[in-house]
């Protein structure tokens, strides 16, 4: 028996399912990312309100600055949610060959972006024990309320630090599985 | 005015989710096989149904009629599953590399509602490679080679080689002597 291609192509074309799912999983995955910018709107909006209400109780430089790095980095993060998220999106419309290239490029800046996080950090690591240490010398704190503040002043920025090390080792990590998977599948592409 | 650009963005909204709607009504039908063609699960489905239909949205915009809505709309949904393909082959078998998934046939609830022979056409294409399976899905799509060629990025001539030997294979697993 020969296998008829022609008419397995026209089976194949009327084995038609009700697309109904399909519409839904769209209206889910927009559900999703509209509740996405919700907690990301409302987050900004936390942030917004407590940099005004520090601005308005205490009129200084400090706490406009405060206020600008508050929402500037709460604007900033999700402007780039956005773009970034939309690229990886849009990425798929292109030519197969394309995106996998895209995908793998993408991979490559992620592991880029590690390296150089990982440089900044040893430069600034030394700077801000260096900086601490001065600043201890010069103003020891007197009483056990100012030592305490000092405390979580000094132990706050290496937790922060500690917290983008430990997210860029492991979205490094995924970075380098996921460019090896992907170039696997263009070498398996390219047959 | 401020009541005037409320009014622009919600019909903006509106319009762009009833664009959307009508894409995957009248293409849902071809997307859906594409998913057969690739998930092996109904979860993985759904996880793909999802992924494919949220890049239509965010891909839509950038459609410029250079190409037809349905290459335009296979290309996303073949894309979105050859890299979930990937990403699932790593998930479960770290001591490979390679991306192929093993020759496993996809659960009965994939297969479901189909007649014998494309129960046997799913489960050998299951058992192509992923670009043998991209090209003779394609085609089996009813898409021509110039359309498969600009789906996949490579050339007519290369379209060609490629879905002779993926012909051959799917005959071979369908049990038939190529």
């Amino acid at each position: 028996m020969t296998l008829d291609l022609d008419a397995i192509a026209r089976d194949f074309q009327a084995t038609d399912e009700p697309p109904a799912e399909l519409v839904l999983a769209a209206r889910r995955g927009t559900k999703k990312i509209r509740d996405g910018y919700l907690v990301g709107g409302l987050i900004l909006a936390f942030l917004t309100a407590v940099s005004v209400y520090v601005v308005s109780t205490e009129r200084s430089v400090a706490s406009v600055l405060f206020a600008v790095i508050q929402v500037g980095v709460g604007l900033a993060s999700l402007v780039w949610h956005h773009v970034s998220s939309g690229k990886v999106l849009g990425a798929a419309a292109h030519s197969t060959r394309a995106y996998l290239d895209l995908e793998i490029e993408r991979q490559k800046r992620k592991l880029q972006s590690g390296r150089f996080l990982a440089i900044e950090l040893a430069v600034v690591m030394p700077l801000l024990v260096t900086w601490h240490v001065l600043l201890f010398r010069d103003h020891p704190p007197e009483g056990g309320g100012a030592r305490a503040v000092g405390i979580v002043g000094v132990v706050t920025p290496y937790l922060i630090f500690l917290g983008i090390l430990l997210f860029t080792w492991r979205r490094t990590k995924r970075a380098r599985e996921e460019k090896a998977r992907l170039e696997a599948l263009r070498a398996s592409f390219e047959g | 005015m401020d009541g005037d650009i409320l009014d622009q963005a919600l019909v903006s909204g509106r319009t762009r989710r009833d664009e959307l709607e009508r894409v995957l009504t009248t293409h849902g039908a071809a997307v859906s096989r594409v998913l057969r063609s690739y998930a092996r699960t109904a979860a993985e489905r759904e996880d793909l149904q999802q992924d494919v239909a949220v890049a239509v949205m965010r891909a839509l915009d950038s459609f410029r009629n250079e190409c037809s809505e349905r290459s335009f709309v296979l290309r996303i949904a073949h894309n979105q599953a050859l890299t979930y393909v990937a990403r699932r082959r790593r998930r479960t078998d770290t001591e490979e590399l390679s991306v192929e998934p093993p020759a496993l046939d996809p659960d009965p609830e994939i297969l479901a509602g189909l007649n014998e022979r494309m129960r046997a056409v799913f489960r050998a294409i299951h058992r192509l490679p992923l670009g043998a399976r991209q090209v003779l899905v394609l085609s089996l799509e009813g898409l021509s080679q110039d359309d498969i060629a600009e789906v996949m990025g490579i050339t007519a001539n290369n379209v060609a080689v490629r879905l002779s030997r993926a012909r051959a294979d799917l005959r071979r697993h369908m049990g038939e002597e190529p």
